[in-house]
């Protein structure tokens, strides 16, 4: 039985800027026998909550700093907790995710992935500063259903549309959805450069890509 | 032993709250200023709401009697230096009944985040000078360099706005030793720069890029915690600044030497003009002469230049060599 979330607890482990809470805590739920997904639950319910006083326009609890620290420790515990991550029988789609060429912003990306990967999908991450010919190649090859693409540089984002530019030269893209995110990315950049879909957040991503494959959330 | 001109041993308070806080806290201590530190405590809203909880509007009230709102399990121990680290702004208005209780002789408050900045931050001000207490807002933190006040000035020896000294090899064209003469305070800049310890400085571009990278790092052991929003770029500003210490180090061109030049080419130019050609876009590094990232950097390298006597604002905002 999934246990109760002490979410100030959570939220404190999550700010830890030299992240060795995150690490202990994760080794230890591990140790003590909590599933993994229950594990990643509770993180996410603390990062919403930051997120929450990040967005909250009357009182602003946290800031960007705040923002940055809580994502590079949930990105470190899902690199401690994802190898134990069991797979779903039948995945609910593909997806490939990867943060564009000229940025090396990983967190954001790497949290994505995990969201879609903890829902049942299956996810090729193909990292950070990708160029627009390896997506192509990678989504010729792997036949996936959506393709996620992450920028949180303003000066990087002109990218995405080279990448959805170069899927139509290469005939690729009515076989694939796109969908865009991260910081500096917005909804009006995303129909500017004809995505089919903007994630707000990775909560947002993951509804869109269920959507896409006739899944509500 | 080293000669100290009025600043024996400085004692710093530090007010902060957060990663933000923690993370400069950590580097003060780990790099010498450990013994210099008396006090770190944080201060969040959610204690005073708790010390209050009768209160209504407890926020709106705090600004007209902050005495009242002081924490009440603050350990007065007294300080020269009051270091202000990430506070919410609505407990801005504390810090200078707070600072008078500690005995502070200069409060340093920098804004990282605009969020960070005071609510009224003029009034903080106001109400510190009215005390006899020297305060210096610099924004971002590795802004500063210098200040008229001695035990700010004695922080800023040590931390503040970059400073290395860097040995090439003997062909130039890789960077061999990287010492630092000042760090950021977020240690940000130290860690950055030694991971350019045995990277090739002669391709410029492959360089900057290098540098960016290292100094936007989110998986850096100390990375900048800096706002990034694009309107107000104090990540990539920061970014600047780093990339033209390391810069001068190696006796590069800095993005001073590119704006000098550029007037001298042009014998006046417009400063709207110039920024077009030194920020040009963010990120694009292509451009061989684009020398810095974010519009403020410009403005501010345009500001210590004409401070400096090197060049001349004309009342039509055109610049020409003094």
């Amino acid at each position: 039985m999934q246990e109760k979330v002490d979410l100030k607890k959570i939220v404190g482990i999550l700010l830890d800027f030299k992240g060795t809470k995150i690490k202990d805590y994760c080794t230890e739920k591990l140790n003590q026998g909590v599933d993994p997904y229950d594990i990643f639950n509770a993180l996410s319910q603390g990062l919403d909550e930051i997120g929450k006083g990040y967005e909250n326009k009357e009182f602003k609890r946290y800031f960007t700093s705040d923002l940055m620290v809580s994502g590079g420790n949930m990105k470190k515990a899902v690199e401690i907790v994802r190898p134990r991550l069991k797979k779903q029988v039948k995945a609910k789609g593909k997806v490939i995710v990867g943060t564009v060429k000229g940025d090396v912003h990983d967190i954001g990306k790497a949290i994505f992935a995990i969201t879609l990967e903890s829902n049942g999908f299956d996810v090729i991450d193909l990292g950070v500063d990708v160029d627009k010919e390896l997506f192509i190649e990678k989504v010729r090859a792997a036949n996936p259903d959506i393709l996620g693409m992450s920028a949180l540089l303003t000066s990087t984002i002109y990218y995405m549309d080279e990448v959805v530019k170069d899927l139509k030269r290469k005939n690729l893209r009515e076989k694939v959805k796109v969908i865009i995110g991260g910081r500096a990315v917005t909804e009006g950049f995303a129909k500017k450069i004809e995505a089919d879909a903007y994630g707000k957040d990775t909560i947002d991503g993951l509804k869109k890509c269920l959507s896409f494959m006739g899944f509500q959330k | 032993m080293p000669l100290f001109y009025g600043v024996p041993k400085m004692k710093i308070y530090i007010i902060y709250s957060g990663p933000f806080g923690e993370q400069i806290i950590n580097n003060l201590a780990s790099k010498g200023f450990g013994d210099k530190i008396v006090n770190a405590y944080e201060l969040r809203p959610e204690k005073i709401e708790e010390e209050h909880p009768s209160e209504k509007n407890i926020w709106s009230k705090v600004w007209e009697d902050p005495e009242k709102y002081l924490p009440k399990d603050l350990p007065v121990l007294k300080c020269d230096l009051l270091l202000v680290l990430g506070i919410h702004s609505k407990l801005g208005d504390l810090v200078p009944p707070l600072a008078e209780k500690l005995g502070a002789k200069a409060v340093l408050y920098p804004i990282d985040d605009r969020d960070m900045a005071p609510a009224a931050k003029k009034t903080v001000r106001d109400e510190l000078e009215a005390r006899g207490i020297y305060v210096a807002f610099p924004k971002p933190f590795c802004l500063l360099e210098k200040s008229k006040n001695k035990f700010i000035n004695e922080f800023a020896k040590s931390f503040g706005r970059p400073k290395f000294e860097i040995k090439l090899d003997e062909n130039k064209k890789v960077i061999k030793e990287v010492t630092i003469v000042r760090d950021s305070p977020s240690g940000s800049a130290s860690c950055a720069s030694r991971k350019l310890v045995n990277f090739p400085c002669e391709d410029k571009e492959a360089l900057v890029k290098k540098i960016f990278d290292e100094h936007h790092n989110e998986g850096a052991e100390n990375y900048c915690l800096a706002e990034m929003d694009p309107v107000c770029p104090l990540m990539q500003e920061a970014g600047d600044f780093f990339k033209d210490a390391v810069f001068e180090a190696c006796g590069f061109t800095t993005t001073k030497e590119a704006i000098l030049r550029k007037i001298r080419e042009f014998g006046e130019i417009d400063v709207e003009k110039l920024k077009e050609i030194i920020v040009d876009k963010p990120g694009n590094w292509n451009n061989p002469e684009k020398a810095c990232d974010a519009d403020r950097s410009f403005y501010l390298y345009i500001d210590e230049l004409v401070e400096a006597g090197k060049t001349v604002k004309t009342s039509d905002n055109k610049l020409k060599l003094a």
